[in-house]
């Protein structure tokens, strides 16, 4: 008897369509939502960013725009190539375009997984360690991570590109490795098989690297699934030289870092210094931080995701807070049960394995912020494999039409819940609101959103906003800063941004506390954020050009306080050229202070056009030359050619 | 994957390549004209009769064979296409893509004559390398150097069609058209550029090495006899010659800041970093000036010449070591391909010391051994080359990104310049170009330190500081101030001035009244003092002579005028223009006697075609007048 068509496709071994069905629901919901709006970082890396804008028409203008970001120590260059891409495919950089482009590789990592997974649990099968359908747990692993509402601050954020693309080569690095040995398990290889293997896979890992330096966790999670899955099997029989060989791999890692710790600490140290917390606090933190980002992947809470969580509690010692000394514990007793049921739960160990070293470097000792929901892109995949299989495990128990009703609610909370959350980071506006909302004790949300309604004030006319909504924008704006100041009262960002606020729109506000002087007195011991610098730099523009009256007087003394405690002196020549510049200083005062800053930073690049456009004002041939030679010259990667280029176009000595 | 459809693949990707390289170099057409551009190709006139277009081909004198196969691409492109040099570069690019295409041609054919599998793609991926490789943007955006790259194509084709010849040979064919098809393009090669000859011994090399004068398997007596006595006897008659006229070519070593011993020593060191900058190229310090090299006075001085010079003989050792086996020996002729192709320009003759484009031919050698490596990887581990071919794909990109900056920078001068003096902060020449910039822009004080600069990294004489430094002034319109040094003192010396391009500068810009604040009378004066009073013992070159001439010409001082010239042809007594001179001021002078003798020494030289076309004009100007 032909079996029906409902059985055929439940009985399939490789429901395909599952999968087929799961991308286009991701399509549906990430598309219908990725919005127009670039945010936070987008805007320095992409429309803030002259190199990457290119038109394409020049082969060098693909070089300078692969090596345009100043993210990372390798600048990224495959992710920004793709991003420059775009720019010459739309003409125009395109929020929406590039969270598309962004959906499309977050569906191929989709589709690469699915294969993954069921090689993975292929292997597993035949050495008769898990019993289960590979195809079908592997569609719905691949399935839980395409949908995971974990991943919107990844998709819908284009910069985070970097994150998808070194994900991507990672994952096809794992296929290719799993594909590869678990024919070596079986039959065995010839050495110029795994030579040729070897060498494939560190292309991948070149890839990877290039998109973002993380890819080179690949490295060690290979040697993860060696020792979860393959466990020295190499022919059909265990090769115990090679088992220990897997061990000895997943280690040196450790050992590396250790030595590198003990040899060079600086190395891992010096970060630390622009940081307000040490290396020991983040430790403690980040076991605390690993267990939470657990918790978002197996129990979607979208309520207390976010973008900003700088309202998480440091912890400053073992038992501060309490939770930080169980955190530790349970991770090793997961590590300990692991290791010890790596037999009988061998996906146990690869997903706390993939875990963690999917998370060693951002999450561990560099001196990094402490909590990003993208570092789970890569990390949750072994999540997502567990948790598919459990779940595949626990419908197999439940009756044909239960089963399929679980499914299909599963199904739709998922994508509800991926709805709701990419409905959120369609517009800044919201995101910011939502944030706030969802953590408002955390400075940045109150700083971000803040700034957002005073941006939206700016551009009330654009927005075609009525004067009543703009005034109210403005007011809210400013009420969110002065929660910032409260949440605390040293937050350098608050100060100035109250301080600019109330000179300018709200006089009989700032008659009433003295901004600049609690400013100065905030100051000696804290460590300036990025948002704490630009809200200096809008505030030096605006004394300069007397929007916020400031008597030059008070000027200089809030300067020497910024060089005396907060800001490297070539950061605070920075500052002094902007208060300068918007004072409408001449060019001979501007240049003094350019030049003293090249001459104690000459490699400080972004200070030459200024520099350049001084001289070129003033009629000073010979400056220009000499400064436009001193450029070239500390360019060594000559990553500003086309704006030198630009310089000398058409001119002929 | 189909054969044929791998092929096509293989076949369209390189097609891409091309056209990405001819994109790559677009921009480099924008860059300036640059030294010998200035003589050999800019130089040229367009509006020209036949006769003179003839003359223009054969009358280049950058080798002693005239280059004429170079010349003739020069001449007709711009009487077709104008006296624009972005068409001269434009066209070195297309030749460079042709270069190209025809490495890959010919690395195929030898990988396939001797019996390697799967050769297209390792051939078109080595070639693509070669394509790409940034050592090239000085000679493919080098209009003048055309020479080399027309030189190494035809090259190319004189190993292509001996490739041909072989395989018809191999098949019991004698081929002899073949054979005339070598021959033809060789000669060729020796007219685009005269180190074109180093293809003869790089083809004997590859028969007696490569192929081992094998036919069938076994050796062909005779091919080797042939082989080994024309290699024996090219041996013997460069060694001939200069046993015999040594001075015809070492001569020259008088106007050189160094001795032969010390070339021969420095280019020991030289040779590898060429190699270094193929293999693993630094961008930065790549250029047209790099007169800054550090000269070896000695094996010990410094000590990376006996360095040098022992990895050299270690690679020969080794290379006669392992020419027992067929791979060793193909390995030895890649060592020998690069070494012989340095043969002409990087031993004996005194030539300047360092340039890039001199690699254009021998660095085919590495790529060669490249794909060598590659197709025996292929034949014993196909696997692993897969991979290793998408790390040299790889690899391709990166020498793109470099070479694409390289482009950029060679599109400007201003660039070029900034380039040069931040790569070579102790090169003359780079010092020199940025005291004219500065005098350019008006800054004559900036000029003046570049030019004390480049005054300390040669050993030119101070009156030709001198010079550079009025030279300078003139530019900036800006006269020096009295306390300026060097000053009229420096021309108070045995042999004062040395430099004719930077008193050519200096004559032309006072000819033509380019530099108001200079008292041109007070300066000739002073030459006349230095080098004509009776007592005078100053001596210069015939062209100081000849150029101080000019000057005095200009200010129509026909007697001093008459003096420089006697002493310009009392060192080269058929120099036509020394006698054209001459014939002028002595006409001036009232000398008729000697006006007529001269005309008569004018004609006989007509006869015997040594005046140039201009020449005849001028000489007919004087015969009208009789």
């Amino acid at each position: 008897m032909q079996p029906s068509p409902l059985a055929a496709v439940v009985t399939n071994p490789q429901p395909r369509w599952l999968l087929v069905l799961l991308l286009g629901l991701a399509v549906i919901v990430y598309a219908g939502n990725a919005g127009n709006d670039f945010l936070f970082d987008d805007i320095p890396a992409l429309s803030g960013n002259e190199l990457v804008q290119i038109s394409g028409a020049r082969f060098d203008e693909w070089r300078t725009a692969a090596f345009s970001s100043n993210a990372g120590p390798l600048s990224r260059p495959l992710t920004m190539v793709s991003f420059a891409l775009q720019h010459v495919l739309d003409g125009e950089f395109s929020a929406r375009s590039l969270k598309l482009g962004n959906l499309a590789i977050h569906l191929a990592i989709g589709i690469l997984l699915f294969f993954l997974f069921r090689g993975l649990l292929g292997a597993l099968v035949l050495q008769g360690r898990v019993q289960c359908h590979a195809g079908w747990v592997a569609a719905v692993a691949a399935g839980l991570w395409l949908l995971h509402p974990l991943h919107v601050s990844t998709v819908l954020y284009a910069v985070q590109r970097m994150a998808q693309l070194s994900t991507l080569f990672v994952v096809l690095g794992l296929f290719l490795f799993v594909r590869w040995r678990s024919r070596w398990a079986v039959q065995g290889a010839r050495i110029d098989e795994v030579v040729a293997a070897a060498l494939w896979l560190f292309l991948v890992v070149i890839f990877a690297v290039l998109s973002k330096e993380n890819g080179a966790l690949l490295l060690w999670l290979v040697p993860a699934v060696e020792v979860a899955v393959y466990r020295g099997r190499w022919a059909g029989r265990r090769l115990p030289l090679l088992a220990s060989a897997g061990w000895i791999l997943l280690l040196l890692p450790l050992a590396l870092i250790a030595l590198i710790f003990w040899l060079s600490p600086e190395t891992f140290l010096g970060g630390y210094a622009q940081r307000n917390f040490t290396l020991e606090e983040r430790l403690l933190t980040q076991s605390r931080v690993l267990w939470q980002y657990v918790g978002w992947i197996v129990w979607p809470n979208i309520l207390s995701m976010g973008f900003q969580h700088d309202d998480i509690v440091l912890s400053s010692g073992w038992l501060n807070p309490l939770s930080t000394l169980i955190a530790v514990l349970a991770w090793l007793a997961v590590l300990a049960l692991a290791v010890w049921q790596r037999a009988r739960w061998p996906l146990l160990l690869l997903a706390v394995l993939v875990y963690l070293v999917g998370h060693s470097m951002e999450s561990s000792f560099l001196a990094l912020e402490m909590v990003y929901e993208h570092r789970n892109y890569l990390p949750s995949i072994g999540v997502c494999l567990l948790l598919g299989f459990a779940l595949v495990e626990l419908l197999r128990r439940l009756s044909f039409a239960g089963c399929a009703a679980a499914s299909c609610a599963l199904v739709a909370v998922f994508a509800l819940l991926l709805s709701v959350r990419s409905h959120t980071w369609s517009d800044d506006l919201t995101l910011s609101r939502t944030n706030v909302a969802r953590h408002p004790a955390s400075v940045r949300s109150n700083y971000f959103y803040g700034n957002a309604l005073l941006r939206q004030y700016r551009l009330r006319e654009s927005l075609g906003l009525s004067e009543k909504d703009a005034e109210a924008s403005l007011a809210v704006g400013r009420h969110y800063m002065e929660l910032m100041h409260q949440r605390d009262p040293a937050d350098i960002g608050a100060l100035v941004m109250l301080y600019y606020l109330d000179s300018l729109f709200f006089p009989e506000l700032g008659a009433q506390t003295d901004w600049l002087s609690t400013l100065q007195a905030a100051l000696p011991g804290r460590v300036l954020k990025a948002s704490d610098r630009n809200a200096l730099q809008v505030l030096a523009e605006c004394m300069g050009d007397g929007k916020c009256a400031t008597e030059e007087v008070e000027v200089e003394k809030l300067f020497a306080a910024l060089g005396r405690y907060s800001l490297t002196p070539s950061d605070l020549d920075s500052l002094r050229y902007s208060y300068l510049q918007a004072s409408g200083a001449p060019p001979g005062e501007l240049l003094a202070v350019l030049e003293d800053a090249l001459a104690r930073a000459p490699g400080q690049l972004s200070y030459y056009p200024y520099l350049l456009a001084q001289y070129s004002e003033l009629g000073d041939a010979e400056g220009l030359l000499r400064s436009a030679g001193q450029w070239m010259q500390y360019d060594t990667n000559r990553r500003q050619l086309p704006l030198q280029r630009q310089l000398f176009a058409g001119a002929k000595p | 994957m189909s054969v044929r459809l791998t092929r096509f693949c293989l076949i369209a990707t390189f097609g891409v390549l091309l056209a990405a390289t001819a994109w790559l170099y677009a921009p480099g057409i924008h860059g300036p004209a640059l030294l010998d551009d200035r003589t050999s190709v800019t130089l040229l006139e367009t509006d020209v009769d036949s006769r003179q277009l003839v003359e223009q081909v054969l009358g280049d004198g950058s080798g002693p064979l005239g280059r004429p196969v170079t010349m003739a691409t020069f001449v007709v492109e711009r009487a077709l296409l104008g006296a624009d040099l972005r068409w001269s570069k434009a066209i070195n690019i297309a030749l460079h893509v042709i270069n190209g295409v025809l490495l890959a041609w010919f690395i195929l054919l030898l990988l396939r004559g001797s019996g390697y599998s799967g050769s297209l793609a390792v051939a078109l991926l080595a070639a693509g390398l070669w394509l790409v490789s940034p050592l090239w943007v000085s000679t493919v955006l080098y209009a003048v150097q055309r020479m080399a790259m027309l030189a190494c194509t035809f090259m190319l084709l004189t190993l292509i069609a001996y490739l041909h010849w072989r395989a018809a040979y191999v098949r019991g064919q004698s081929g002899v058209w073949r054979l005339l098809v070598v021959g033809g393009c060789a000669v060729l090669a020796v007219f685009a550029k005269e180190n074109g000859i180093v293809v003869l011994p790089v083809l004997l090399l590859l028969e007696l090495l490569w192929f081992g004068c094998r036919r069938s398997g076994v050796v062909d007596r005779r091919l080797l006899a042939i082989a080994l006595g024309l290699l024996a006897l090219g041996t013997l008659f460069v060694v001939s010659v200069f046993l015999v006229v040594p001075e015809r070519f070492l001569a020259h070593y008088s106007l050189r800041e160094f001795t032969l011993e010390e070339r021969l020593l420095t280019q020991g060191r030289i040779l590898w970093d060429y190699l270094g900058q193929l293999v693993w190229p630094q961008t930065a310090r790549m250029g047209l000036y790099h007169d800054d090299v550090l000269l070896s006075h000695s094996l010990t001085d410094p000590v990376a010449t006996l360095h040098a010079l022992l990895a050299w003989g270690g690679v020969l050792v080794a290379a006669a070591v392992t020419s027992g086996f067929v791979l060793g020996r193909r390995v030895a002729f890649c060592i020998l391909f690069y070494l012989v192709g340095h043969s002409v320009e990087s031993t004996v003759l005194p030539l300047e010391l360092y340039f890039e484009h001199r690699n254009y031919f021998p660095g085919i050698a590495v790529f060669l051994l490249a794909a060598l490596l590659l197709a025996e990887l292929q034949q014993r581990w196909r696997r692993v080359a897969a991979p290793v071919m998408a790390y040299l794909a790889l690899g391709l990109v990166v020498l793109s990104f470099n070479t694409s900056s390289q482009v950029e920078i060679w599109s400007n001068s201003y660039l070029l310049r900034f380039n040069q003096i931040n790569a070579h902060p102790t090169s003359f020449r780079a010092n020199a170009d940025m005291a004219v910039m500065f005098a350019r822009a008006g800054s004559l004080e900036r000029a003046l330190e570049y030019s004390a600069r480049a005054h300390e990294h040669t050993r030119e004489r101070a009156g030709d500081r001198y010079m550079r430094n009025l030279a300078l002034s003139c530019i900036a319109g800006q006269p020096l101030s009295a306390t300026q040094e060097p000053n009229r003192q420096a021309l108070v010396a045995e042999r004062p001035l040395s430099s004719v391009p930077t008193l050519h500068t200096l004559v032309k810009m006072l000819q033509n009244d380019e530099c108001r604040h200079l008292d041109r009378s007070a300066l000739a004066d002073t030459f006349a003092a230095v080098y004509l009073r009776p007592q005078a013992e100053a001596t210069a070159s015939g062209n100081i002579y000849a150029l101080l001439a000019v000057l005095e010409n200009a200010l129509g001082r026909y007697a001093n005028a008459y003096e420089y010239t006697a002493r310009f042809l009392a060192e080269s007594p058929q120099a036509t223009r020394g006698l054209l001179m001459q014939l002028h001021f002595s006409t001036a002078l009232g000398k008729v006697e000697e006006a007529d003798d001269l005309k008569q020494r004018l004609l006989l030289l007509q006869d015997a075609g040594a005046l140039s076309v201009v020449d005849q004009e001028t000489l007919a100007l004087y015969l009208e007048t009789d």
